[in-house]
C-alpha cells in the first residue's frame, strides 16, 4: 500500500519530530510564512499543534518587537552579522517542543498531572519578552524537572539594547520570571542565570498610529 | 457504558468550560493523531490493509488494541486496569497552570459521564501551552 502526503504539507505523514529543525513537522520558515499569510487558509496540523501554536506566539513578539530595528540596524550596517536572529530563531524552535513531563502534585489516586518542558519554556520566553527591552533568546531548565523537589536551575539567553543598565534588567528579568514559574509550576527553582548575549544598537521605534495608554 | 467516542466528546466539552482553559490539543501527538484518522478511512474502504498501518500506529502510543477510536481530544481508551483519559491543554497565562490543572481533573473525575465506568485506571492532564 501507499501512502501518500497530508494535504498541508510537503512532509510525508509518517514524518517523525525528532528531525531537529522541525516542530509537529513543520519548520520555523513554514511556520513564519502561515503567520505572513495571516494564518490563512487554515491548516489543523499548525492550529492543533501546541508546539507550533508557542512558535507563531513567539514569532509574533519577534516581529511586533524587532521590524523595526532590523530594517534601521540594516541600513546603518549593511554587512552586519545577522546570525542573531538565526540564533533566536532556533532557540524558539527547540524550546517549542514539548521536551519532559513536569508533575504538579493532586491528592487522588487516578490523577497524573502534568505541565510540558516546552510550555514552561513558552511561558519564560513570553514572560521573559514581556520585560521591556528585552528579547529572549533561548531557555533551559537544567535538572530533574521529573521528580518533584528537586533542584532545577534556569538559564535564560537574553538580547538588550544598547544603554540599558544590564545588571539591574536581568534583576528584574530574573524576578519576574520566578514569578511566572511560581504561578505555574510546583518546580523548586535553585537559580535563575541570565547571559546577555547581544546588544542591539537602535531601539524599535513605534509604529504609526500607535499610542500610549 | 457509553460509547468511547461520545464519551470522549462528553469530556471535551467538560475540559473546555474550566475556567483558563484556552485550547484543547489532541491527546496523542498530532501525527499519531493525523495518522489515526488515515486509519480509520482506511478502516472504511479496505479492511486487509488495517493490520499493517495499525502497527505503525502503535510504534507512537498505546498498544492498537487498547486504543480506541476516537477522533475526538480528548483520548478515552480502555485497558485490562480500566478507563484511561487524558487530555492535553493550553492555559491563560493570567491564571495557574497548576490550579487550573487540578480543575480540570476535577471537573472530568465528576462528570456524568464517569459516573456508571466501574473501574477508573487514570485521568491525564497534561498542559501543553500557557499563553
Amino acid at each position: 500500500m501507499t501512502l501518500s502526503p497530508t494535504p498541508d504539507s510537503s512532509q510525508p505523514w509518517y514524518a517523525a519530530d525528532d528531525e531537529p529543525d522541525h516542530l509537529d513537522g513543520h519548520t520555523i520558515e513554514e511556520l513564519s510564512d502561515y503567520l505572513d499569510r495571516g494564518k490563512e487558509p487554515a491548516d489543523p496540523a499548525i492550529d492543533q499543534s501546541a508546539a507550533c501554536q508557542m512558535a507563531l506566539a513567539s514569532l509574533e513578539r519577534l516581529h511586533g518587537a524587532m521590524g523595526s530595528m532590523v530594517q534601521e540596524e540594516a541600513t546603518r550596517a549593511p554587512v552586519r552579522d545577522d546570525s542573531w536572529v538565526a540564533t533566536i530563531l532556533q532557540g524558539i524552535v527547540r524550546d517549542s517542543r514539548s521536551g519532559r513531563d513536569i508533575p504538579i502534585s493532586h491528592s487522588a489516586p487516578t490523577a497524573r498531572l502534568l505541565v510540558t518542558e516546552g510550555a514552561v519554556r513558552g511561558l519564560l520566553r513570553s514572560t521573559g519578552d514581556s520585560v521591556e527591552n528585552i528579547i529572549v533568546g533561548r531557555c533551559r531548565l537544567d535538572g530533574d524537572v521529573t521528580t518533584p523537589g528537586a533542584p532545577v536551575t534556569v538559564t535564560v539567553d537574553a538580547n538588550m539594547y544598547k544603554g540599558e543598565n544590564i545588571p539591574a534588567l536581568a534583576d528584574t528579568l530574573r524576578a519576574t520570571l520566578l514569578g511566572a514559574l511560581h504561578s505555574h509550576t510546583e518546580l523548586t527553582i535553585a537559580g535563575i542565570d541570565v547571559t546577555v548575549r547581544d546588544i542591539f544598537l537602535t531601539k524599535p521605534e513605534p509604529e504609526v498610529g500607535d499610542s500610549q495608554p | 457504558m457509553t460509547d468511547p467516542a461520545e464519551l470522549a466528546g462528553q469530556l471535551e466539552s467538560v475540559v473546555r468550560s474550566v475556567p483558563g482553559v484556552t485550547a484543547v490539543y489532541p491527546a496523542s501527538p498530532v501525527l499519531v493523531t493525523v495518522v489515526a484518522a488515515v486509519v480509520s478511512a482506511v478502516v472504511s474502504t479496505v479492511t486487509s490493509t488495517v493490520s499493517a498501518v495499525s502497527a505503525v500506529v502503535g510504534t507512537g502510543g498505546d498498544a492498537p488494541t487498547e486504543r480506541a477510536a476516537t477522533p475526538t481530544l480528548v483520548a478515552v481508551t480502555t485497558g485490562k486496569d480500566g478507563l484511561k483519559v487524558a487530555a492535553s491543554i493550553g492555559v491563560a497565562s493570567a491564571d495557574s497552570s497548576t490550579e487550573v490543572c487540578r480543575n480540570v481533573y476535577d471537573a472530568i473525575a465528576a462528570s456524568a459521564g464517569l459516573a456508571d465506568v466501574a473501574v477508573i485506571d487514570s485521568i491525564t492532564v497534561t498542559v501543553a501551552s500557557i499563553d
